[in-house]
């Protein structure tokens, strides 16, 4: 019995009522009297008129319903040709790889960095380099979020272009993910190399569980063609071989891939080259096992021994004088303390300010000298941004104009015992270009450390070169010539005066 | 018309082309469908070699392969009687999954391919198939067919992944070769924390844990082979019995 019922007869369309108008016929209610002429589309070919072919019509003006349309064939043939020739107008490279995607509060209230520094800026595929620096995970930490406990370390970069050999942790060789503590610094130290030629934005990326990604300064780095491609060796010391990390074992999923593709291709190869459709119609005229012949189960049955086979054998030579091999291993590290942090000064924050119009985030911070020798205030750090007190570069000859500086009120020297009022004015486009501060966030907050130094006058040469923000590189006292770390952390008080003028 | 002379039409020019042309169209679906499947159910597990392992792979794999592949499987059974949709739907998903590791994870993102290597479903496939054909029945395929797809999935691509697992050490700690590329191939955006892997359960078994999870795989793709079978039937028969009845 055909499972396909009969179809029901078409119920016939309505003619349009223009149409119907113009034949004579009363029109339906609501309907409104049509005062232009029908087009000919509309109104149609009589006997012995000659109908437009197609290519007079490739291009054709016609009335809709008293409107204008444009139709034809040639419609969609321009409209896909365009799309066609505006893939092949040549665009800018465009490239960008999420650093300001992240809300403004994780940002500023997640983690900031410190003295990161890059030990090259070009080097050749399969050489090495190293990327240092140290990172605080804020105690003002945004408790909407969950709180994160693990942490992992690496770079940010679009895919495995630097590969990282090492990580190091508070000098501990880093496997897995690692603990962490709000309010803790941690120095890490990562050892990359280079895989693939080109130019790269390299930032050094702290992944926190329950939030993601959190970015350093950044450092353009170039890599260029190495002596060979790029190679990973390691020895395996069960066996003593020593293998290339790059292609190891690659050989027998190929093979494996290969030999379960030919039994499955020939499989298909032997249904596929009958007739298919005709299969269908046979079903439904009642002819059902019959499709299936005895010839079809006995060649079924040899591709049934074949699989067992394959699958059997394999198993069976794979297991025969097989290695030593372990799980994938999991551990995690969770012990690992922060940093001892110094702490010479104390603060507290009285007012926290943005100026939309000039762009300037500026704060007033009591600061009291508790330690018996002078400080003085170096910078203001955030998430990968820093600003330099130009006042210091008596102390510290860095490259003052090329980096972002802040005014400080007054300046000079926190004297042993000092009490000061300082205020901070950073006026920089970067909050608002790099979104650290957004207005259409319910918390619009603000937070970063103050880095205080001994104020002991150093050379150039023992200056670190580190990154002061993103792409911007500077001069920086090196960690053990900082006398306090301290965080701050406050609404933002925004001064929209002159916007609306 | 009698059953021979339809038979002998499916020998016509036409006809063929029209097979020709179904199958190409098949290749095309199931080419990119099961894959993106594959790609939003087993993701980060069918991706990376040190995310293979044998607590949660053996299961959640199979499990989401499955899926489409019995849609595939139900549908060429269901309008050709052909015992052919498991095998094709496994063979083109594998086709995606290459083309997709050679130019995206390879071409764009320089990852080697003997991290991105994904798993295959070919044999476990044929059972399936062989199965259906030879008990022409859905029932007998679930119990024996799916339960042979989730219980021989590790142990099959276990041929491929034995030697990722060979120890190393590095620094002092015990990697395996697998996980000494997860370390050193970086990921950003899936730091090591979000690897879902087996890191140590009380219910050991004898330290026979796999044993345990193609089992429990075994059990859970009998069942997932009636949801792929549901979703043949919703998604290529009941509105394709609604168009033939209505021409």
């Amino acid at each position: 019995m055909p499972i396909v019922s009969p179809a029901p007869q078409a119920a016939r369309r309505p003619p349009h009522p223009a149409l119907r108008q113009a034949q004579g016929h009363p029109l339906p209610p609501g309907e409104r009297a049509r005062q232009a002429p029908l087009s000919r589309w509309e109104r149609g070919w009589g006997e012995g008129e000659k109908r437009p072919g197609p290519l007079n019509n490739l291009i054709c003006i016609t009335r809709w319903r008293g409107k204008v349309r444009l139709g034809g064939i040639m419609i969609p043939i321009i409209l896909a040709l365009s799309l066609v020739a505006v893939s092949f107008i040549s665009t800018p490279v465009v490239q960008a790889h999420g650093e300001h995607n992240l809300e403004p509060f994780v940002r500023m209230r997640g983690v900031s960095f410190f003295n990161v520094e890059f030990s090259h800026e070009r080097l050749a595929v399969n050489e090495t380099m190293t990327v240092t620096g140290k990172f605080r995970v804020m105690n003002s930490w945004p408790r909407m979020l969950t709180t994160p406990e693990l942490a992992w370390v690496g770079v940010l970069v679009p895919g495995p272009k630097l590969a990282v050999r090492e990580r190091w942790v508070n000098d501990r060789f880093i496997q897995n993910a690692f603990n962490i503590e709000l309010g803790e610094s941690y120095d890490f130290k990562m050892i990359l190399q280079a895989r693939e030629s080109g130019r790269y934005h390299v930032h050094p990326l702290v992944n926190l569980s329950g939030t993601g990604g959190l970015v350093g300064p950044a450092k353009w780095v170039t890599v260029v063609p190495g002596d060979g491609p790029p190679s990973y060796t390691v020895q395996i010391p069960a066996t003593g071989e020593t293998i290339d990390l790059e292609h190891y074992g690659f050989g027998r999923v190929v093979g494996w891939h290969i030999a379960f593709g030919i039994l499955g291709l020939a499989w298909l190869g032997y249904w596929a080259r009958r007739p298919l459709l005709v299969r269908y119609a046979l079903l439904v005229h009642g002819v059902d096992e019959e499709q299936i012949t005895p010839a079809d189960r006995r060649t079924s049955l040899v591709f049934g021994v074949v699989l067992v086979v394959l699958v059997v054998g394999g198993l069976l030579v794979t297991n025969s004088g097989r290695p030593p091999i372990i799980p994938h291993q999991a551990a995690r590290m969770w012990d690992l303390s922060g940093l001892p942090v110094p702490r010479a000064v104390q603060t507290e924050v009285k007012e926290l300010r943005y100026n939309t119009t000039e762009r300037a985030l500026s704060m007033q911070v009591e600061a009291a000298n508790t330690s018996d020798q002078a400080v003085v205030l170096r910078k203001f750090t955030t998430s990968y941004l820093s600003f330099i007190n130009p006042a210091t570069q008596d102390l510290y000859p860095d490259a003052q104009g090329e980096i972002p500086v802040m005014r400080v009120e007054p300046d000079g020297l926190l004297q042993p015992g000092e009490t000061k009022m300082l205020t901070l004015t950073m006026q920089d486009a970067v909050w608002e270009t790099d979104r650290f501060i957004e207005f259409d966030q319910p918390q619009i907050t603000a937070a970063g450390v103050l880095v205080f130094t001994d104020a002991q006058p150093l050379a150039v040469e023992d200056l670190q070169p580190i990154m002061m923000g993103n792409s911007r590189e500077g001069l920086g006292v090196p960690w053990e010539h900082i006398s306090s770390l301290n965080e701050v952390y406050s609404n933002i008080q925004i001064d929209f005066s002159g916007v609306g003028k | 018309m009698k059953a021979e002379e339809l038979a002998a039409l499916g020998h016509h020019k036409m006809a063929k082309a029209f097979d020709i042309i179904l199958l190409l169209a098949l290749v095309g679906f199931f080419t990119v469908i099961p894959h993106v499947s594959r790609m939003l159910y087993m993701g980060d597990w069918d991706f990376w070699v040190d995310w293979k392992d044998k607590l949660w792979w053996p299961i959640a794999g199979p499990s989401a392969a499955l899926l489409v592949t019995a849609v595939g499987h139900y549908l060429a059974w269901h309008y050709l009687r052909l015992p052919l949709g498991a095998t094709f739907t496994a063979v083109f998903v594998l086709v995606g999954a290459w083309l997709s590791r050679i130019f995206s994870f390879y071409g764009l993102e320089y990852y080697p391919l003997n991290f991105v290597w994904p798993a295959t479903t070919i044999p476990m496939a044929l059972a399936l198939d062989l199965m259906l054909l030879w008990s022409r029945s859905y029932l007998a395929t679930s119990l024996i067919g799916g339960f042979l797809w989730g219980f021989l999935f590790y142990p099959v691509n276990w041929l491929m992944l034995m030697p990722f697992l060979q120890p190393v050490t590095l620094f002092g700690k015990t990697f395996t070769i697998a996980d000494l590329m997860g370390y050193y191939f970086i990921r950003p955006q899936t730091p090591e924390y979000l690897r879902r892997i087996d890191e140590g359960t009380l219910q050991a078994f004898l330290g026979q844990r796999i044993w345990i999870s193609v089992l429990m795989a075994g059990i859970t793709c009998t069942l997932m082979y009636w949801v792929g079978i549901g979703l043949g039937k919703v998604l290529g028969v009941m509105p394709l019995r609604k168009v033939l009845r209505q021409t």
